[in-house]
């Protein structure tokens, strides 16, 4: 059996969508993202036009997990997987949101840890509220019966 | 696998799997140079000071508008050398299907069967059926001298029933036909998934 993973609706991810941009209006953010542990991007809200989300995405998840591992390895017992990172700019927070999200913030340096901390804390908690309570499981049907025939066809025309 | 209901997207995830120096990366930089601007993104390179990959190298391609939805694919590598055994698993977490890279040269078969032995392991206990899991083998380096035949690569690895393909990664052989294969099985499971 292939193995079932969640899938999110367009009412659920528009959600996430307005809790992210209701983060950026609270202070000074430079972005607000959200990913899965398998590095998709799901939902972003950001004042760069050209920022690159799906290799944020990747890095971010892959930075989040190999964190996860380091404490593993030491015996850690989750509480909060969170990452923190100063620069001279900025701060980004990565985020372990539920078991299979990751949320990542990037605010302007004048904003304090403490509060964007807690910010991503109570995000995360909304966003596990919109995905819980909504159905997980996979609108009607999409994929037509010939959608790996035109597929399949669409791949060749390319390579 | 990830749908994005409201854009008629669907992402899937492909990571490129085998031992150290077999040309998972070679495949993905081919990959990146032979893919039109428009379809592809950067290509993500986390290496090491000796340009080995020391958590990944991260691709994605699209193949534009099919039917109703645009399928997009997450292309990954891991770390070939046995002591990354644990970026390996991190990385095949919320894989929709694998490529598994064989090097062909004879005193490699160990590595390549231990390294598909952590495949198998590392799958299983993130909960995946390897029955239907879609597995292609990629056996690469057929123009380096000391490789094995074919039929004895399959004697050597528990490969048989996957389908297979024999590549020169590094000219291109063999790239898009194995790459091909992955993402039609990777859609085909998802298509009896959805």
């Amino acid at each position: 059996m292939y193995r079932s993973q969640p899938v999110l609706s367009a009412s659920q991810l528009t959600a996430i969508h307005g809790l992210l941009g209701q983060l950026s209006q609270q202070a000074h953010m430079r972005c607000a993202f959200l990913c899965d542990l398998s590095g998709q991007e799901l939902a972003s809200w950001t004042e760069q036009a050209e920022l690159d989300l799906v290799s944020l995405a990747a890095l971010a998840a892959g930075d989040l997990m190999a964190t996860m591992e380091i404490a593993r390895l030491l015996g850690g017992k989750r509480a909060c997987n969170m990452i923190i990172q100063e620069h001279d700019e900025m701060t980004i927070l990565v985020s372990r949101v539920g078991e299979g999200l990751v949320l990542l913030i990037a605010t302007a340096v004048d904003v304090p840890i403490g509060w964007s901390r807690l910010a991503v804390k109570r995000t995360g908690e909304r966003i596990l509220e919109v995905v819980g309570t909504a159905a997980m499981t996979p609108p009607p049907l999409v994929m037509s019966d010939d959608f790996v025939a035109s597929f399949n066809a669409q791949i060749d025309n390319i390579w | 696998m990830f749908i994005n209901w409201s854009q008629g997207e669907i992402n899937l995830k492909i990571v490129y799997y085998g031992a150290g120096m077999s040309g998972k990366t070679t495949n993905l930089q081919f990959i990146y140079a032979r893919t039109p601007q428009k379809l592809r993104s950067q290509l993500i390179s986390l290496k090491t000071h000796q340009d080995r990959t020391l958590l990944f190298d991260f691709l994605q391609l699209e193949v534009g508008q099919v039917a109703n939805l645009k399928p997009k694919f997450k292309l990954y590598t891991v770390p070939g050398q046995v002591y990354y055994d644990t970026s390996r698993r991190l990385i095949l977490q919320g894989a929709d299907g694998v490529v598994f890279v064989v090097d062909s040269q004879a005193d490699r078969m160990d590595d390549n069967a231990e390294l598909w032995r952590s495949m198998e392991r590392h799958l299983v206990e993130l909960g995946y059926d390897l029955k239907t899991f879609p597995i292609v083998v990629q056996i690469n380096k057929r123009d380096v001298p000391n490789t094995l035949s074919i039929p004895e690569i399959r004697r050597r690895l528990p490969i048989k029933g996957y389908p297979t393909f024999e590549a020169v990664a590094i000219k291109g052989y063999g790239v898009f036909d194995t790459l091909k294969a992955s993402m039609s099985g990777v859609i085909a499971a998802a298509h009896q998934a959805v």
